[in-house]
């Protein structure tokens, strides 16, 4: 019985199976009926490679089909937003970035007892030489103080205010009405819904995904992406959502975002202009931000819905389990680049009742209060467990010094002595950018290693040695205390006789002198932070803080600094660990020392690299 | 005594799919005729018609709307050539000759081939006309 094969998708493989086919087929005599397959200009041979086109054809359409049922194989995006709905996740899309905005309208015309800011005041700023147009998404009315109409902390978010309204044909869940618009901010949708052309009576309806609490007059409308990127609304079955009647018109409201585009720097003045009659008024000057534009971003890719989808589902909404608080923090909020949660049992020292977040922004090391007010307000509040009390910490950044030693062979190489030096550095900060930089990433010594030397195969070997390092920012003239709580804690062993800090400028004997922590191993085995002079490294201060080696502490009780070295802002203690990796846990953060060499205060270089030819 | 049966070399359909009415089968085209008609199909089949073997064919097609000039006709020739010597292994290539029938606005493709492992030229003349 011949053998025949199956499994093969390939074009060429299907018609080389299709010839070996036909060597089976021969006559009583057992001579082959055809001959002639072998030969490309044959009939038989255009027959077989439409057979085998055909047949590839249909392996290549069943093998999309199956892809584009998983999450995991998907490749079209129309295909994971349909597979995510099944996990009850609605991709993010564009979030435009919002400012605040404090301003006095002067002398109103007639003096209202009361001032409204219509809805949808556009406030102008420019960007990058581009201007971007702010508004509020609800009108705001205030009454004056002292006859002095101020608004406070006005949130204004950026876009384009767009409408549009439908009728309603079929009432019902089944009639769906298209955002025509894909760079829509889903959360400025606004929906009112109007009895007729002649009766102007509006009703409000809010966004709801969740059906709990829902009945048949919940004034609610869904949302969903639809097949061809759009975000589409449809409303309730007089079951779960009240249910629309033929003839009522739907105005849908919203803003067309421009996503990241407009995040602006905090250290930047960031001005608006008010460009609406307010009161009768045109408000002559600009207004300077309160708050800066943040929180723009663009929409969910198709490996962000991969990502985030499952994560989504294994926490149903709820915030239980730390890796819930995770997903809905990842899902909801986009400007957190990393989160970790941890129980307040697992931490040091204990807060039972409390779960600890910690959040690295994509800028910068920390995120304001205000942001974390409001990620528990707007986010956490009606997910959590009642009698869990969410706590934010910062995260712990632990800064790694290197100093990469390369030896590499010019006679086997194309890049020369410098260029190798450029590559070894943009590898180096590429590993941290990918590798690390991120909660519960480890650094890994021998990966370090291993990806120095794969940057070409010239490379001979390395030898990487480093120091991690500590800030702290003490308040000048003002007694600082590193004890408890705050505490200069680093992640491992440290190695005795390792530890020197930055030179700070410190008052001895009413003497302003420059001055730097170094530690000394005593005679009873117990470690001192003495302070020894800068220049002359001459011992001032004797004691000033300790160490704990085994626990990688250091403690001091007092620290009065008198000023900063000059081109200095902190006091870096630089230290060496007893193992060659670094276990980032609960709110460590493992990053690339970004220190500048600077031989008056003893601040190493961040990144190093010296290239040897052999 | 044994009787002798011939046995043919190169066996192909024959792709008018017409029916003997004898023996109810398809017609099949054997030895020297299965070849020409090769020869006939690869002449005429364009590079890139045939999915995933962009290389079969030849260029004759896009030849046929330039001016027949002593280059076009040498191209022509050269490209059939080419493509008959590396696709069509059983022949032995003699003689391929392009030239004009001014009458007809046709080309004529007179192509002298051999069997491989035997002596008898075979000719075969194609007639190309500019279509679309």
């Amino acid at each position: 019985m011949a053998n025949y094969r199956l499994a093969e998708l390939d074009f060429d493989d299907i018609k080389v199976n299709l010839k070996q086919f036909l060597t089976n087929y021969r006559d009583k005599d057992n001579n082959l009926i055809f001959k002639d397959y072998d030969f490309e200009a044959s009939s038989l041979s255009i027959l077989i490679d439409l057979l085998s086109y055909n047949t590839h054809y249909n392996a290549y359409l069943a093998n999309m089909v199956a892809n584009e049922m998983f999450l995991d194989s998907v490749v079209k995006r129309e295909s994971a937003v349909s597979i995510a709905k099944h996990l009850g996740y609605r991709p993010l899309s564009y979030r435009s970035a919002k400012a605040k905005v404090s301003f006095t309208i002067n002398n109103p015309v007639d003096t209202p007892p009361t001032l409204t800011l219509p809805k949808f005041s556009p406030f102008t700023t420019t960007i990058n030489n581009t201007q971007y147009t702010f508004s509020n998404l609800d009108s705001i009315s205030i009454k004056p103080t002292n006859g002095i109409y101020t608004f406070t902390d006005i949130d204004i978010v950026e876009g384009e205010p767009l409408s549009y309204v439908y009728r309603v044909d079929v009432s019902g869940p089944e009639e769906k009405y298209t955002i025509p618009n894909k760079n829509i901010d889903t959360t400025t949708i606004r929906v009112t819904v109007q009895n007729s052309y002649t009766d102007l009576t509006t009703q409000s309806y809010t966004l709801t995904d969740n059906l709990e609490a829902l009945n048949s007059e919940s004034k609610v409308f869904f949302l969903e992406e639809n097949p061809s990127g759009y975000y589409e609304i449809f409303f309730g079955d007089n079951v779960l959502g009240k249910k629309l009647t033929s003839g009522n018109l739907v105005k849908i409201e919203y803003l067309i975002s421009n996503g990241s585009i407009c995040n602006v720097s905090g250290e930047i003045e960031q001005r608006f202009s008010l460009g609406a009659l307010v009161g009768g008024v045109i408000l002559g000057s600009t207004i300077i931000a309160a708050t800066n534009s943040s929180g723009g971003d663009e929409p969910d890719t198709l490996e962000d819905i991969k990502f985030k989808a499952p994560r989504f589902l294994s926490s149903f909404n709820r915030a239980v389990t730390a890796k819930d608080y995770k997903a809905i923090i990842e899902s909801n909020y986009p400007l957190v680049e990393s989160v970790s949660v941890w129980g307040g049992e697992e931490n040091n020292p204990p807060k039972y009742g409390k779960v600890i977040i910690s959040l690295k922004p994509y800028f910068g090391y920390t995120i304001n209060t205000e942001l974390k007010n409001k990620i528990l307000q707007d986010i956490l509040q009606d997910k959590k467990m009642m009698s869990i009390i969410p706590e934010f910490v910062d995260p712990n950044y632990l800064h790694i010094t290197l100093d990469t030693k390369v030896k590499f062979d010019p006679a086997n190489s194309r890049y020369t002595t410098p260029e190798i030096q450029i590559l070894a550095k943009a590898k180096i900060e590429e590993y941290f950018s990918v590798e690390l930089q991120k909660f519960d990433k480890d650094f890994v010594y021998s990966k370090l290693s291993k990806t120095i030397d794969s940057i070409n195969s010239s490379i001979v070997g390395n030898v990487t040695n480093f120091r991690i390092h500590k800030r702290i920012t003490p308040v000048v003239n003002i007694s600082n205390s590193y004890t408890g709580s705050t505490i200069i804690k680093f992640a491992n062993k440290l190695l005795s006789g390792s530890i020197q800090s930055t030179g700070f400028y410190y008052k001895i004997n009413d003497e302003i002198k420059a001055v730097y922590f170094k530690d000394v191993l005593t005679t009873t085995g117990t470690s001192n932070l003495n302070l020894y002079d800068l220049y002359t490294d001459e011992l001032l201060v004797s004691s000033l803080g300790t160490v704990d080696y085994v626990n990688g502490t250091i403690t001091i009780a007092v620290l009065t600094p008198a000023g900063y070295i000059e081109n200095t802002n902190d006091i870096r203690f630089y230290a060496k660990i007893e193992e060659l990796d670094i276990n980032a846990t609960k709110d460590l953060i493992l990053i690339i020392d970004d220190g500048t060499l600077d031989t008056t205060s003893k601040r190493l270089a961040g990144l190093t690299v010296t290239v040897t030819a052999q | 005594m044994a009787t002798q049966k011939s046995i043919k070399t190169f066996v192909d359909l024959d792709l008018s799919f017409k029916v003997n009415p004898f023996t109810k089968d398809l017609y099949l085209k054997t030895d020297e005729e299965a070849v020409k008609t090769a020869l006939k199909h690869l002449i005429q089949t364009r590079n890139f018609e045939r999915p995933f073997h962009p290389e079969i064919g030849t260029q004759v097609h896009s030849l046929l709307f330039e001016n027949f000039s002593p280059a076009v006709k040498l191209a022509m020739e050269r490209t059939i050539q080419q493509s008959i010597t590396k696709f069509e292994t059983r022949v032995r290539l003699i003689e391929v000759n392009v030239s004009e029938s001014v009458e007809e606005n046709d080309l004529l493709v007179n192509i002298v081939f051999a069997l491989k492992n035997t002596d008898n030229p075979i000719t075969i003349t194609t007639l190309l006309s500019r279509v679309r």
